[in-house]
Order: C-alpha cells, then structure tokens, then sequence
C-alpha cells in the first residue's frame, strides 16, 4: 500500500472517529440537537387562522373590538415610554445602560489571574477586577508561580528562599529556608518539589506541603539525594529526575512514582560524559523531553543544547531542535500533539531564533519562517490550536549584543498561523512585548513590557494598560544567564 | 458512511439515487454536517430540516439539501463572530483535535468535497452532483485538499 493509499485510509478512519466524536462526545449539547421534537415546520397547520385559533367562539366583530383596545394600550404604554426615557436621558439620572469600557472589557477577557512583582510586592490581578491586590507581605522577590488549584503562590524570596503564600491573601511562610535552584508545584496536588542548594538537603529533590498540618509534616520529604533537574507529570503521580553522572558516566533519568514508591532507572543512557536537563513529560505522559549537555558545560548549555524526545517505555530518541534551556519557549498546543519552541541557529537570542512546531514523537519540526533581518520568540498558542502570538524583534547585527539596550525596545507582537506563513504584526501593541498570552475567546493578547502589563485586540487597535508601575530591567533571567533577555518582571499566569 | 457508496471508483451523477435508504439516515446526515459546519448543534438541525425537505424517503435529496446548507452556514461564518470548528470540546485523542483544528483550517470549497468523498465515501462522480461541479473540478479540489491536509498533519 502506498503512502498516498495509507494516509487516505487513516483519513477514513479519523473522519468517522472524529465525527463520532462530535455527535456523541460533547453530550447534552447534541442530544438537544438531535432530540426528535417536531420542528415548527413538522406541526400540523391550524384549520383557524389569526385570533380564530385564539379565540374560536368569538365573532369576527368581537374580535376587531379587542385588536383595536390592544391597539390603543400598546400606543399609550409606548408613548409614556418614551417621555421617561427622554426625562431620565435629560436629568442625568443614574438608570442609564452600562457598557464596560475598553480597560474593563480586557480585564474581563484576562485568560486566568496572573502575578507579577512590582517592586517589592507580589500582586495578583484577576479577570474583571481593575485593582491588582498585594498577596504577601512587603518584601522583595521573584519567579512567583501558581499552585494548580490558583490556591497558592510560591516564589523566591530573600536569599533565594521558597516562599508559600495563599492567593487570597493571608500569612505566607518560608517552605524552604535555603537557596534553592528549581521549584516547580505539582500539576495536580498543593506540593512543590525543589532542588535546595543548601541546607540538609542541599543538590537533592524534595516535596514539600503547601499548607502542612494533620497527616502533613512540614518538613519536605526527600525524593532523591542527588538530582539536577526534575519535571512532574501530568497526572502528578510521577518525578522524573536526572541524576549525574560520576566522572565520564552520563547522567541518567529516575522515574519516582509517588504513589506506590517506586524507582524506575529509564534504560535511556545517553553518550558518555553527557549531562541531561529534563523540559518535561509529553502530555500523554508516553515521553519526556530533554536536553543534552555534552561534557556538561556551561558555556555551551548558554548558546542552546540539543532537545531530544525519548519514550518512557523504550524505543527511539529523536533530536527535536536545538533551543536555549528556557522553559518558556517550550509550549504544547491545546490538543497536545504539537510543541511550538524557539529553535536556535546561532549562540544568541538576537541573531538566530526561529519559532518551529515540531511533534517531539516523530521528531518532525516546520520552522515558522522569520522576516528577513528579524528573530522570533516567546510562542503562544491560541486557544484553537491554529495560530501562535509570537514576538518578533529585528537582528542585531553583528552577534555580539551592542545595541541590546535599545533591542527591548523594538520587541512587537505578530499572529502567525501555526501552519507557516509570515503572520502579521498586531496592530496597535506597545513595542517592548514580552510573555505574550491569548485572552478569552482567543481575541485579545496580554503582553507585558518592561513597565506594564498590558491586552491589545488581536486583529488590532488600542492597547490598554492592565497594570503599571513595574519595574523591568535587563537581568540574569534570560534562558543564557547571560542577561540577554529581559526582565525580571514577567507575570505568572494561573494554569 | 461506507453503506451510501462503494468506496473510491467514480460514480456517475445518478449514483445516490440508486442506493437503498440507510436505516440510520438522519444521524449520517448529522455527522456529515458536523464534519462540514464543524458545529454538532448546528448539525442537528440541519439533518433534522434535511429529512423534511429533501423528502423523509429520499437520502439523496437529504444529502445534498445538507450539503448545500452547510455551506451556506460555513460561508456565513467565515470571518463572523461565530467561528465554527473554534472551541469545540473534544475529550478525545491528540490526532482527533489536530484533524478538528486542520479541517477548519481549509476553506469550505476544499473541507465539502473532502468530507463527501472520504467521510461519505461517495465517488468522485457523485460529489461533482452534490456539489453541482466539473469531475475534474472536484479531482482538482480533492488534490489541493489531500496536499494542505498532509502538510498541516504530517508537518
């Protein structure tokens, strides 16, 4: 059987799943659709026509007297209508139709809660609400994330230290009182697994309660002695962690089950000396991503490594790309099946990065194609799955990052079409765009730039400003710890 | 919907109105018309008006009566606010969704002959009659179908 034979029979095969899918997945609302009810078409006509039907022992003059009394009271309560529309109009009074303004139609169309620092106060901004509430006491911080619930926020505190507070406000306390490298909460429970830099667990992975009390100690509980990165599943029920390699061995995966105990050495075992960073599970869970650090270096983890897909339960690895370790420009569409990422062709985010949608499973990449003398980054998915809002900011020459102050500035937002294409720049978005995010509906983009945060309608027009005052600046955030990506205020989003 | 036609091979236009009337009719006709509108509610309704007007006997007639409505639905969406195909709530696998996503992403003159002659498995001589096309139109269309369906899939 041919290629063109065998896509044609799977074709087949999906349309029938996939219209199954639409008439008895959803449930009630094509249940109401195909319910067998006689349509206003399929009634029997009425012998009477006219108030006859109403009204069949009348006399067709009893009938006119009637119409004609409706007739005049419909007139008088019309008439009184408008004299009071017209005096409440003229006197200013307060019954008056409200429409939401354009501030309060992209605070209502914010696609979750987000947080973000501004200054030394952690502030959460709702959909709907205009003032962003403090949730934590004054003090500086960074990195806030949110709980899989929305019901906390961590972040890095002091020192560096693991901060837990409650979203809705309320006393925060210190889960971890060390310097701690990752932290990343469980996609399913209030419990954040972290890598400490010091302490008695210093270099190991530890879990550790949200709200202890009761069966919940408040100590965090050692997963693994010795870990260099980690990634949670979907479910929440599995760690995957890689663990380093003594002298030339590379490192190796270790899943944790967290619900019976177990260990499971992956029997994935990378070439010698290779150290693994893991980016996360595929979505099914079937994989997980990583990225490959020959001879574990520094130098080369900051100008990209190789991102690989490899099968839980064994088969090939394939090379995806070659991307900077940055979680953020790794993003599954909303179906799952698809990765959008910023594939790197050069050692800097200003001269080489390409947006490209690849299926990890297969290790098929499109690449997005950029205008001449631009790069893009920060990938978001709309929420159909059918276009991405990227950002796009022009080449900076010579690769060498002069000029990189004012290359912040010229960062603007494009849709492109996840198919390929150029895409489009939005008009009316502020230049200086960052983390980029569809609101509701997929008709607005929330953005934020070094000061604000801000939404802007998709296919153009005025950008409104969510929230000021923040105080973005050039840090050693960026996927290079190099500083060669802005900014320490990015907005967390509720997942 | 393989009861309705004999899979590939090309019929000529009369083709429909010799096969015998499906007992499960009028929900084929609603997945046909999901498939095309990319809207299950919507789809409803039009199988159920179909079976109406295009005769409670004639599957035929239900057939292309869906057809031709659910293009008009798709050409009045285009562009509308009511996008079809956007925020359909699958619960099923990856593939299922990006083929949900890929078949809104073709224009209707591409997504309609598509659907007839592989969801309905009608032959090409009989999707030209519903559509009221040239064969070789219909051939043409089904190509640049399969080719941007394969692009946007396989990547």
């Amino acid at each position: 059987m041919s290629g063109d034979e065998l896509f044609e029979q799977r074709l087949r095969r999906n349309l029938r799943r996939l219209a199954d899918e639409l008439i008895e997945g959803p449930g009630p609302e094509i249940e109401a659709a195909v319910d067998r009810r006689p349509r206003w078409y399929q009634l029997p006509r009425p012998t009477r026509r006219g108030l006859g039907r109403v009204l069949p022992g009348w006399s067709r003059s009893a009938r006119g007297l009637l119409v004609g009394l409706w007739v005049a009271c419909a007139v008088l309560l019309l008439g009184g209508g408008v004299v009071m529309g017209l005096a409440l109009a003229g006197s200013g009074a307060p019954y008056r139709t409200v429409r939401p303004g354009p501030e309060q139609a992209a605070l209502n169309a914010l696609p979750g809660p987000l947080a973000v620092f501004r200054g030394d106060r952690l502030l959460v901004l709702s959909p709907g609400v205009a003032k962003p509430r403090p949730v934590a006491d004054r003090a500086p911080g960074s990195a806030p994330q949110w709980s899989a619930d929305g019901a906390w926020l961590a972040f890095l505190g002091a020192g560096q230290h693991l901060h837990v507070v409650p979203a809705g406000g309320g006393p925060g306390r210190v889960a971890l009182p060390w310097p701690v490298t990752a932290f990343t909460w469980s996609p399913a429970a209030d419990l954040v697994a972290a890598i400490p830099a010091a302490g008695p667990d210093a270099g190991g992975l530890v879990v550790v309660s949200a709200a202890p009390g009761g069966s919940r100690s408040s100590t965090p509980e050692v997963v693994a002695p010795v870990a260099s990165s980690f990634v949670w599943s979907d479910d929440g029920h599995r760690l995957a962690y890689s663990v380093p390699g003594v002298g030339s061995a590379p490192d190796r995966v270790v899943l944790a089950d967290l619900v019976d105990g177990r260990r499971t050495v992956l029997a994935y075992e990378p070439p010698a000396g290779t150290g693994i960073q893991l980016a996360g599970f595929w979505p099914n869970g079937a994989g997980l991503l990583a990225w490959l650090d020959p001879g574990r270096s520094a130098a080369a983890e900051a100008t990209g490594l190789e991102l690989v897909a490899v099968p839980v339960a064994g088969g090939p690895v394939r090379p995806v790309a070659t991307t900077f370790v940055y979680l953020p420009w790794l993003v599954w569409s909303p179906g799952g099946g698809r990765l959008a990422l910023v594939a790197q062709h050069g050692a800097f985010p200003w001269s080489g990065s390409q947006v490209e949608v690849c299926r990890p499973a297969t290790g098929r990449c499109r690449a997005l194609p950029n205008p001449r003398g631009w790069v893009t980054l920060d990938p978001a998915w709309s929420p159909d799955g059918r276009s991405l809002v990227v950002v796009r900011a022009p080449v900076l020459g010579d690769g060498t990052g002069s000029g990189l102050d004012g290359w912040d500035q010229e960062r603007r937002l494009w849709i492109v079409p996840a198919s390929g294409g150029l895409g489009r720049p939005v008009r009316g978005a502020r230049a200086g765009a960052t983390a980029p995010r569809f609101g509701v509906g997929g008709t607005t983009v929330v953005y934020a730039t070094p000061t604000s945060v801000q939404s802007v309608p998709v296919d153009g027009g005025r950008s409104t400003t969510l929230l000021g005052g923040l105080q973005g600046e050039l840090d050693s955030a960026g996927p290079d710890g190099f500083g060669k990506l802005p900014w320490g205020g990015v907005p967390a989003w509720q997942p | 919907m393989g009861e309705w036609g004999t899979t590939g091979g090309r019929g000529g236009a009369s083709h429909l109105a010799r096969l015998p009337a499906p007992a499960s009719a009028p929900v084929e006709l609603v997945r046909t018309a999901a498939l095309l509108t990319g809207d299950p509610a919507v789809a409803g309704r039009l199988a159920e008006e179909a079976v109406v007007r295009g005769g409670p006997g004639d599957p035929r007639e239900q057939l292309h009566w869906v057809v031709r409505a659910s293009r008009l639905v798709a050409r009045r969406r285009r562009g509308g606010p009511g996008q079809p195909w956007g925020g359909l709530s699958l619960a099923s696998a990856p593939e299922l969704q990006e083929l949900a996503a890929v078949l809104g992403l073709l224009p209707e003159r591409l997504r309609t002959p598509l659907v007839l002659r592989y969801f309905c498995d009608l032959p090409v001589g009989a999707v030209a009659d519903a559509l009221g096309w040239r064969q070789a139109v219909v051939e043409a269309r089904l190509g640049q179908a399969l080719a941007r369906l394969r692009g946007l899939l396989e990547l």
